[in-house]
């Protein structure tokens, strides 16, 4: 029954609207319509991340001060929790997320990614709404030279090196650890490190074996969001 | 065939004695936990290192407070206990310290 309700209200949408998609853009070309729909879905979510990128920007402008109650109640933890919040609460920011709403998210990214792999070939066709026509045959050519329904090497390289960058720019700003490094933070450093490398690898050795049409969603994603972390990062500088 | 194994019960304080079937379900699920904590947890895993504060807005975070909650009250309730905490950590919340 969970897979029915599923199917009806995420997977089956998604699957009609990437369909639509493929239908009206003219080239008949299936990697156009995976583009146009990561689009439409980063429109869509937009609001959600616009918040989480600008409450880290805030984090990281609140940054000195933090460090400062850091040093200064560093013998006393429980004060410098509480101190910690007043100055979260002067400043409006909320340092944290929540666990709920990216639980809700990843039905979601499962249908997504199920779609564009469904979408590759040319079954389930039976799913489609009556009003969106039957293409009967699904172009996997993207662009006349890369085949999305296998893995693809290109693809896979370059959404790794997007990746890359995606990482770099999210962690760059952190002003330097000039206090001579307590254990925490040389911990917090080597993290980011380890995040930087290890997540665009894993990106790579991913891509290697998931159809090319998934990694050029995995890519568009991954530029769509250094684009927007540009803009929300660059009003910053504007302002001050 | 039943083989009795020995837990130790933090509510009653001694050992007490559990399935061998039950305690695999229960060794299935803490396990599954901590691997999920080792690497997807923002809070916990490899992406860590974005969230410098924390991601979760309680402590301790999500996945340990059922952890804790599965230790101590078992699979069933102690499960409940957890899904309610993940229902309870939304934007609406104010977070806290929350220890079970």
């Amino acid at each position: 029954m969970l897979t029915a309700i599923y199917t009806t209200i995420l997977y089956q949408p998604l699957y009609n609207i990437l369909i639509f998609l493929y239908n009206i853009i003219p080239g008949q070309d299936v990697g156009i319509a995976i583009i146009a729909l990561t689009v439409l879905i980063k429109l869509l979510l937009y609001p959600l991340s616009r918040k989480s990128i600008k409450s880290q920007k805030d984090l990281q402008e609140l940054q000195p001060k933090i460090d400062q109650l850091k040093e200064q109640y560093k013998d006393d933890r429980e004060k410098m929790a509480g101190e910690m919040m007043k100055l979260y609460k002067e400043s409006k920011v909320s340092p944290f997320s929540s666990c709920l709403p990216l639980l809700i998210q990843l039905p979601f990214f499962i249908a997504v990614y199920q779609v564009f792999r469904s979408g590759l070939t040319s079954e389930s066709f039976d799913l489609l709404y009556s009003f969106v026509a039957n293409p009967n045959q699904i172009n996997h050519i993207f662009l006349g030279l890369i085949d999305l329904s296998r893995p693809n090497v290109v693809l896979a390289l370059l959404a790794g090196a997007g990746q890359f960058f995606q990482t770099k720019m999210y962690t760059r700003r952190k002003p330097e650890q000039k206090s001579t490094g307590s254990k925490d933070e040389n911990m917090m450093a080597m993290m980011n490190k380890q995040m930087l490398y290890v997540m665009p690898i894993f990106t790579v050795v991913i891509g290697f074996s998931l159809p090319g049409g998934l990694t050029l969603y995995w890519l568009v994603t991954t530029l769509l969001m250094i684009f927007q972390q540009y803009f929300i990062f660059k009003k910053k500088t504007d302002a001050t | 065939m039943k083989r009795p194994c020995l837990i130790y019960c933090e509510k009653r304080g001694h050992y007490r004695a559990m399935s061998f079937f039950t305690l695999q379900i229960r060794n299935l699920v803490l396990n599954s936990i901590k691997i999920y904590q080792k690497t997807l947890s923002f809070d916990h895993g490899v992406f860590s290192g974005l969230f410098p504060n924390g991601f979760c807005r309680y402590y301790p975070s999500c996945s340990e407070y059922t952890y804790q909650a599965i230790v101590k009250y078992g699979v069933l309730k102690g499960g409940l206990k957890g899904a309610w905490r993940l229902i309870r950590c939304n934007p609406l919340s104010k977070g806290g310290h929350d220890a079970i």
